[in-house]
């Protein structure tokens, strides 16, 4: 079972692989204001997100409508750490 | 906007999705209970805007004339929630009660949603989405059948999805093009049918001038999108084979957070899938986001 801390780090560099902005190392930061990125952008991060999860035994698929619904960068750490670790909602 | 009118818009947002402080995340019931039941609220569950727009409902007074409403709303459900694939009912709802722009338009379906490809690895995403439903417009065609298949690509590293830029001005851009077949039975109120299918294409472009020192708090966003028919018989024939809209707006957030925000909206053109009537409009607008 991953911890948050083990999984933050993969879900930053996703970030970070498509924004390029530092401002996705901050948890705090915002993905629409600060890192100024698209609805369809944010969906599309279900995919990687995905990849972090299901990499683990438990891990369940992150849908792009939950990657969507991600508002920071907390809130995306948290939502991979969930599927990593198999929790639905 | 017409002299000496005065205007006063509300956007409300009744989805929890934005209700995100900068700093500490408070609270969010309302969010909690659409994740609850896969439900989002938008002003369009269609559009892929690239800043998502809030559901809104706007009142305006003017001091010589009557008073009239706008409410711009959209609905959608999950069926099916894939990191690569969304199927979900939909609604929307358009409304505007002002004599020169009138609107009434009710839209219900079935919308799916694939994306292929890694954004995070892959140069180009393919964001697709296809569209059948049913639409009931009370001022312009009636009711019809409306079905669509548009295509959105996402390249961050060209802008496409995120900004690009220097630290002190900003820019995102988004283009779509799609398909559209609409049977109708009372095309702009002839009383007869017809049907058209339709090539779109959209641009939408962002700027964000001294982004970092503002943290984006001044946004410019125009928008413009274009329809031409390329096969069409009954009452479509007697008109026009091309459409277009232009949207573009100004807005400056008045607080960190970027939820309270002054801004001027001006639209130009048609647009014949929300029935809107050839126009010119240019609001000034209090907006609210949570």
């Amino acid at each position: 079972m991953p911890t948050r801390e083990e999984v933050k780090p993969r879900v930053i560099e996703k970030l970070l692989m498509v924004t390029h902005k530092p401002a996705a190392s901050d948890e705090k930061s915002d993905l629409s204001n600060d890192l100024v990125m698209s609805p369809p952008l944010k969906k599309a991060m279900g995919v990687p997100y995905s990849n972090i999860s299901r990499s683990y035994p438990a891990g369940l698929t992150v849908s792009m409508t939950d990657a969507g619904d991600c508002t920071t960068v907390k809130d995306s750490i948290d939502l991979v750490f969930k599927r990593s670790n198999g929790k639905k909602g | 906007m017409r002299r000496g009118t005065f205007f006063f818009a509300c956007y409300t947002l009744c989805s929890g999705l934005y209700a995100q402080d900068a700093v500490t995340p408070p609270e969010d019931p309302l969010g909690d209970l659409a994740k609850q039941f896969h439900l989002s609220l938008r002003q369009s569950v269609l559009d892929k805007n690239v800043i998502e727009k809030p559901a809104s409902i706007q009142f305006v007074h003017p001091s010589n004339g009557q008073d009239s409403y706008a409410i711009d709303a959209g609905l959608t459900f999950r069926l099916v929630d894939t990191d690569h694939w969304f199927v979900g009912p939909l609604a929307e709802y358009h409304r505007q009660t002002q004599i020169s722009k009138a609107q009434d338009n009710f839209q219900a379906g079935l919308t799916l949603i694939n994306i292929t490809g890694d954004v995070s690895k892959d140069p180009v995403t393919s964001f697709i989405q296809g569209t059948l439903k049913y639409k009931n417009d009370r001022i312009t065609t009636g009711e019809a059948l409306l079905a669509k298949l548009e295509y959105t690509p996402l390249a961050p590293r060209a802008g496409i999805g995120t900004s690009i830029g220097s630290g002190e001005f900003e820019f995102i851009w988004q283009p779509t093009v799609g398909l559209q077949y609409e049977s109708a039975d009372d095309v702009r109120k002839t009383k007869q049918s017809g049907e058209e299918a339709r090539a779109m294409a959209n641009i939408e472009i962002g700027l964000f001038p001294w982004a970092s020192s503002l943290r984006h708090r001044l946004q410019f966003v125009a928008r413009e999108t274009c329809w031409h028919s390329f096969a069409r018989s009954g009452a479509f024939d007697k008109f026009g084979a091309d459409y277009d809209i232009f949207r573009a707006s100004l807005t400056w957030y008045l607080d960190t957070g970027r939820h309270f925000g002054v801004g001027i909206d001006y639209s130009n053109g048609s647009d014949p899938e929300l029935g809107l009537l050839r126009q010119e409009l240019t609001t000034l607008s209090l907006k609210v986001k949570f």
